[in-house]
């Protein structure tokens, strides 16, 4: 397949580039067009002169790909010295033409025939078609690899800034589309883009930069997800999503430590965050509490946490003896323990503790230091809701998660995990104390994950035993493996995938854990390491490519150089 | 569906059968697709792969299974689900010998199959050494497809027992048979057909006993799980290799 491809480019070469450029500019022009008969379908996609809707996110693909185009050859050469722009410019294509076949069968399967489609959407099909032969034609040209490339530092720090600004008008924007369609179809369209400028060698210099402006970074990264309630105008519709965004992704990153650094796989995680919120719960204000005593919300957070890393230790002492499937069965009973047990506590099976298969209902509302979580507060003349409050608070929790998370990896017990996961044996004949350092990850895990929980016990106002069967902690598993096993980044996309996308394509909503399954079996076939990965766990999982080890430790040096 | 209202005995071998087919024909494909090529990967990624494949299958039923969604009554078999035996005071459900029945033969073949034929030894050969294995002229991939056949064969059988047994089935129940089949496996010591019968065995007499003795309110049939699960654990710390285990192998 690529022999006859390589050969067909050393034949049509020259043609690529104008049949690229000709097709961006074809498809650019279509969506100023009208696509649908039917005003009604997608937006509106029905008006001449002026792209709407959907048609925005082709002339966006389209515009980025000329820029590529003039990289390779005119105006912005220079910079085409620099990046791979055909391998972008072919990643464009490809996305574009999936892009607009989606719109025309959207269109055909919602108005009811392929009819209803207007010249101009045929023009645009063609348009990304033609960009799609002509990418695939074009030959690799940089001289220069983007890791060297230096710019000055506040120019360096705009870069950063800007990207933060689009993530940030690029999340609201996606939350606030209502129709699933065009929900979905502005998905593929980022996902091209991104897949454009991974493909080009962008974010390989991003990482540089990342290394070196590293405290920027992470403030921009704060600072941004502090602003997002401010998007909303004070919907809590879409505040309550990101709040389970939060919740999810801060769980799922105390569950990283266990299975992306110390590489332990834990099946009963999201019993820890049951702990954690059961303990919120009977130690709350709600008349159907079994406790009397009513601490403040800060020492519940901490008592939660505290039983969640108890209950680690108790599973974690015996169990971690041994490994590999049998640690991934016996956590998986240890979870369905704690759910059969919480229901089990009603009175009647056993002490009244958790009122059993019926929760512990009307947990009242947080109110820490005299804010009152339930109420709408307005900030700067934008209404706050109840969700945007807890979003906050979830926020300080995530960033202490995300340094804690951070702080491990970087010492000495985060390089002991490592040494455990790679060769436990030779670990342990090196001094590493391989059983305390395993039960370490798994309480300090469930440190995190029992924090969350109390939290979420407020937030949901009910607990019940079955928000916490096995199939949540396969999610938080996914959200890891889909993300990147032990990284930041890859871990919050993750959780944000797998809660943002169910939410919004309410159309796949019965399919969705097929497609789930489906998920992790292609991801542990076609990319073991997860949208973003580690660089070291990209070498494990492709132990016998040299050439990827070759250009990872380069990156890893300039990395190291850059931030010293 | 097709034998509607059949008690006859003969639906009995044709449903096991169909039932051996179904979850071979499964069985060959997730193994060709899902862990075929994850065949050199670092140990996180087959274990993931399973959650994906348990996952994905359990759903297909639930969605493709005609009226899956809810619990789908098990044809009945006059012979097997007929009226229980009463001999002197004792009531012996006609399912629960079949069951002991079917493990009985299951358990004799599976014994002959990998103690006696060329292709057992292969398989023993595969497990202990997969690489000094391929060099004495075993073909690995072949054997591994072997046992998820053999494997299938055997859920299909112990399926078919169940839904005699309980005489209704939803989609839900190989998640707590498999559990459970695991916790047996090790009881009785993983990689030892004797031990696993042994296992399965004391593991349902455990639990019966646990909740008719365990005293208060820990005890009645609410906690049934919970205690096979805690015997889990418990074999785990103090016997890892099991009942009849030898030393146990680490899988790490």
């Amino acid at each position: 397949m690529n022999e006859r491809l390589d050969a067909l480019r050393d034949r049509f070469g020259r043609l690529g580039w104008p049949l690229a450029l000709t097709g961006a500019i074809v498809l650019a022009l279509g969506t100023f067009t009208s696509w649908s008969y039917v005003a009604t379908i997608l937006g509106n996609l029905s008006v001449y002169v002026y792209p709407g809707s959907v048609q925005l996110f082709a002339l966006v693909l389209a515009v980025i790909a000329i820029l590529f185009l003039l990289m390779y050859r005119g105006p912005l050469h220079r910079l085409g010295d620099w990046f791979k722009s055909s391998l972008a410019v072919r990643s464009l294509g490809l996305g574009s033409a999936v892009f607009m076949t989606l719109v025309l069968l959207l269109i055909a399967v919602q108005s009811g025939g392929l009819i209803n489609i207007d010249p101009g959407g045929w023009v645009s099909w063609v348009g990304s078609l033609l960009l799609a032969v002509g990418g695939q034609l074009m030959e690799v040209r940089a001289i220069k690899d983007p890791i060297y490339a230096r710019l000055p530092g506040w120019v360096e720090i705009l870069v950063i800034v800007i990207l933060l600004a689009l993530a940030l008008f690029g999340s609201a924007f996606a939350l606030g589309q209502e129709d699933g369609s065009v929900f979905l179809l502005f998905f593929v369209a980022l996902g091209t883009a991104i897949w454009a400028l991974a493909s080009c060698g962008f974010f390989t210099w991003i990482g540089i930069l990342a290394a070196r402006h590293r405290r920027v970074l992470m403030l921009g990264a704060f600072v941004v997800a502090f602003l997002f309630p401010f998007t909303q105008g004070g919907s809590d519709a879409n505040m309550s999503i990101a709040t389970q965004v939060i919740i999810f992704a801060a769980t799922a990153m105390g569950l990283n430590i266990v299975v992306g650094l110390a590489g332990l796989l834990d099946l009963g995680y999201i019993a820890f965050l049951g702990a954690g919120a059961y303990t919120a719960a009977v130690l709350s204000d709600s008349a159907f509490s079994t406790v009397g005593w009513k601490p403040p919300f800060l020492l519940v957070v901490l008592i939660g946490a505290c039983v969640s890393a108890t209950l680690g230790l108790i599973i974690g002492t015996p169990t971690l003896r041994v490994s590999g499937d049998y640690l991934a069965i016996v956590t998986l009973a240890f979870g369905e323990i704690f759910r059969l047990t919480m229901g089990n506590l009603d009175g009647s099976n056993g002490p009244n503790l958790t009122r059993g298969p019926n929760g512990i209902p009307a947990i009242p509302d947080l109110v820490v230091f005299g804010w009152d979580f339930g109420e709408t507060h307005i900030v700067a003349g934008i209404p706050l809701g109840r969700f945007a409050n807890y979003y906050f608070l979830l926020l300080i929790f995530a960033a202490f998660v995300i340094t804690v998370f951070v702080r491990l990896n970087n010492s000495r017990i985060g390089r002991g995990w490592v040494a455990i996961r790679e060769d436990e044996k030779a670990a342990e004949a090196m001094g590493v104390n391989v059983f305390g350092l395993k039960l370490f990850a798994f309480s300090s895990g469930a440190f995190l994950a029992g924090m969350a929980g109390t939290v979420k016990a407020h937030q949901d106002v009910s607990v019940t035993p079955d928000q916490y069967v096995f199939l949540n902690s396969a999610f938080l598993l996914a959200a890891i493996v889909l993300g990147g096993m032990g990284t930041v980044a890859g871990v919050l996309i993750g959780s944000a995938i797998l809660q943002v996308l169910p939410e919004k394509l309410r159309f796949i909503s019965d399919y969705r854990l097929l497609i789930f399954g489906l998920l992790l079996v292609v991801m542990m076939r076609f990319r073991p390491e997860g949208i973003i990965a580690s660089q070291r766990r990209k070498l494990e999982f492709h132990e016998e490519d040299q050439e990827l080890a070759a250009r990872i430790e380069e990156i890893h040096l300039e990395e190291e150089e850059v931030s010293a | 569906m097709l034998f509607e209202g059949t008690l006859a005995l003969w639906v009995l071998p044709i449903m096991m059968i169909g039932a051996i087919i179904a979850s071979v024909l499964v069985a060959v494909i997730m193994e060709r697709f899902a862990y075929r090529p994850l065949r050199h990967a670092p140990r996180l990624a087959p274990l993931i792969t399973a959650i994906g494949v348990s996952v994905f299958l359990q759903e297909a039923v639930r969605l493709f299974y005609p009226g899956a969604k809810s619990k789908l009554p098990f044809p009945p078999i006059d012979v097997v689900t007929g009226q229980a035996f009463q001999i002197g005071g004792l009531t012996i459900q006609r399912a629960a010998i079949f069951t002991v029945a079917a493990l009985a033969i299951c358990a004799a073949l599976l014994w002959y199959f990998v103690n006696r034929t060329k292709l057992g030894r292969g398989m023993q050969a595969v497990s202990q050494d997969p690489d000094t294995a391929r060099l004495m002229g075993i073909n690995v991939d072949r054997i591994i497809v072997v046992a998820f056949i053999m494997g299938a064969i055997l859920a299909a059988v112990a399926g078919v027992a169940q839904g005699l047994q309980n005489q209704n089935i939803d989609f839900r129940i190989g998640f707590l048979a498999g559990l459970k089949a695991f916790t047996a496996a090790v009881l009785g010591g993983i990689g030892n057909i004797q031990g696993a019968v042994l296992g399965g065995l004391v593991l349902g007499v455990v639990e019966s006993l646990a909740t008719q003795f365990i005293p208060g309110q820990f005890g009645g049939s609410a906690w049934k799980d919970v205690w096979a699960f805690v015997l889990l654990i418990i074999v785990l710390v103090f016997r890892p290799q099991g009942l009849l285990g030898a030393r146990v192998v680490d899988r790490a």
